[in-house]
């Protein structure tokens, strides 16, 4: 069986200008010290990266957005898969990554060990295009599949247990939002964070801006 | 609800530019729901829960939307990882309108407990919020806490009192 880091080699390749968010631990540090991005939003708490990102999708839908997600963490809510096969949105790539079980702490076993499908689930919930890659080259043609043609795109990677060695880097949440934000910004455009809290000369600011 | 307090409720969400709209549908809100699904200042999505729903609406802030989110304070409950690990700790602000079951007056007995509850739990996850009990308060307290919200990046709430408001 693959590991997860492979998988996420061969996502490095293809990612582009996508905005990527991750679930906790082992694959925000293999994805960070692979892909050392402003891009990246990482640790997400279990249930909150797929939602996460698919709020993001609908904000921006000319852009990809990708959820690096896990087994333990969608099963936490489910809920989420519906969500996105309700909104059908284009640019949306979710991928699971699914060791079938509770890696970060201990490892003991998810319900995808008991034969949960969470590709199964995708497709009933009306998601089209989803998939289970079980090598890193089924992977990689999914990647590529989901880069280029109109999603929500689906995949379970199925990866062993473990997680590979790498430095880790890590940054307060709200540190690591304003890097991403501010990536945004500059990306798009956009005025997303108040950057500017007041005007004026002298002591006394001009009271529209700060005032309600 | 009164139907005045869901204009004044429309009108106070465009008043505060918010332009995303994401709800659990529930008995409160659902003629606001209505109305603001059919009009185009704002983008609706429904969740099939507050958790989802406000891990959306945070998504939809990080990408350059003002998002607000309408729930029951039943749902409060249920979002609660997702504040506490997510949206506190990143400092993403979302304005949450609630509609106060277990509220003085409410007649259903399952929601009594929730109602001794509530407000409690607001105060001591730090979320500033307006009570309104009466229609016309609405539109301003929107305004004021999607001010505070945008300041602070911090979650705020306005809370639907069962008195006046519904």
């Amino acid at each position: 069986m693959v590991t997860r880091y492979e998988m996420l080699e061969r996502l490095a390749a293809h990612i582009g200008d996508a905005l990527v968010l991750t679930n906790l631990k082992g694959t925000a540090h293999e994805w960070h010290h692979l892909h050392p991005k402003d891009s990246n939003l990482l640790y997400l708490g279990l249930g909150m990266p797929t939602p996460a990102a698919l709020g993001l999708a609908m904000a921006l839908p000319h852009r990809h957005v990708v959820s690096l997600d896990g087994d333990g963490s969608i099963l936490l809510d489910m809920a989420a898969i519906p969500t996105v096969g309700q909104v059908q949105p284009k640019n949306l790539i979710v991928v699971i990554f699914d060791n079938e079980s509770y890696e970060s702490n201990g490892a003991l076993p998810t319900a995808t060990s008991a034969g949960t499908d969470l590709t199964g689930v995708a497709r009933s919930c009306g998601i089209a295009n989803a998939i289970t890659a079980t090598t890193a080259d089924e992977f990689e043609a999914a990647v590529v599949a989901a880069m280029t043609t109109a999603g929500p795109h689906f995949i379970t990677a199925k990866v062993e247990k473990g997680t590979r060695k790498v430095p880790i880097t890590m940054t307060y949440g709200k540190y690591n939002k304003y890097v991403f934000v501010k990536h945004i910004e500059q990306s798009e455009g956009l005025e997303i964070l108040r950057s500017i809290t007041a005007t004026g000369r002298g002591y006394t600011p001009n009271k529209t801006y700060y005032s309600d | 609800m009164q139907e005045a307090t869901t204009r004044a409720i429309v009108e106070g969400l465009r008043e505060a530019g918010i332009d995303f709209v994401v709800y659990m549908p529930d008995s409160f809100f659902f003629e606001t729901i209505n109305v603001l699904e059919a009009d185009p200042d704002f983008q609706c999505v429904s969740v099939p829960n507050e958790s989802v729903g406000m891990c959306l609406a945070a998504g939809a802030w990080l990408g350059g939307r003002k998002p607000v989110m309408l729930m029951e304070n039943t749902g409060l409950f249920v979002a609660m990882n997702a504040i506490t690990r997510f949206h506190q700790p990143f400092g993403i602000p979302v304005l949450m309108l609630i509609s106060y079951r277990g509220d003085a007056g409410d007649g259903w007995w399952m929601v009594t407990d929730i109602g001794h509850a509530f407000e409690p739990v607001l105060r001591d996850l730090g979320v500033m919020y307006e009570r309104v009990d009466e229609p016309e308060k609405a539109r301003k307290a929107i305004r004021l806490m999607q001010t505070s919200a945008s300041v602070s990046e911090e979650l705020q709430a306005v809370v639907f009192r069962k008195e006046g408001a519904w």
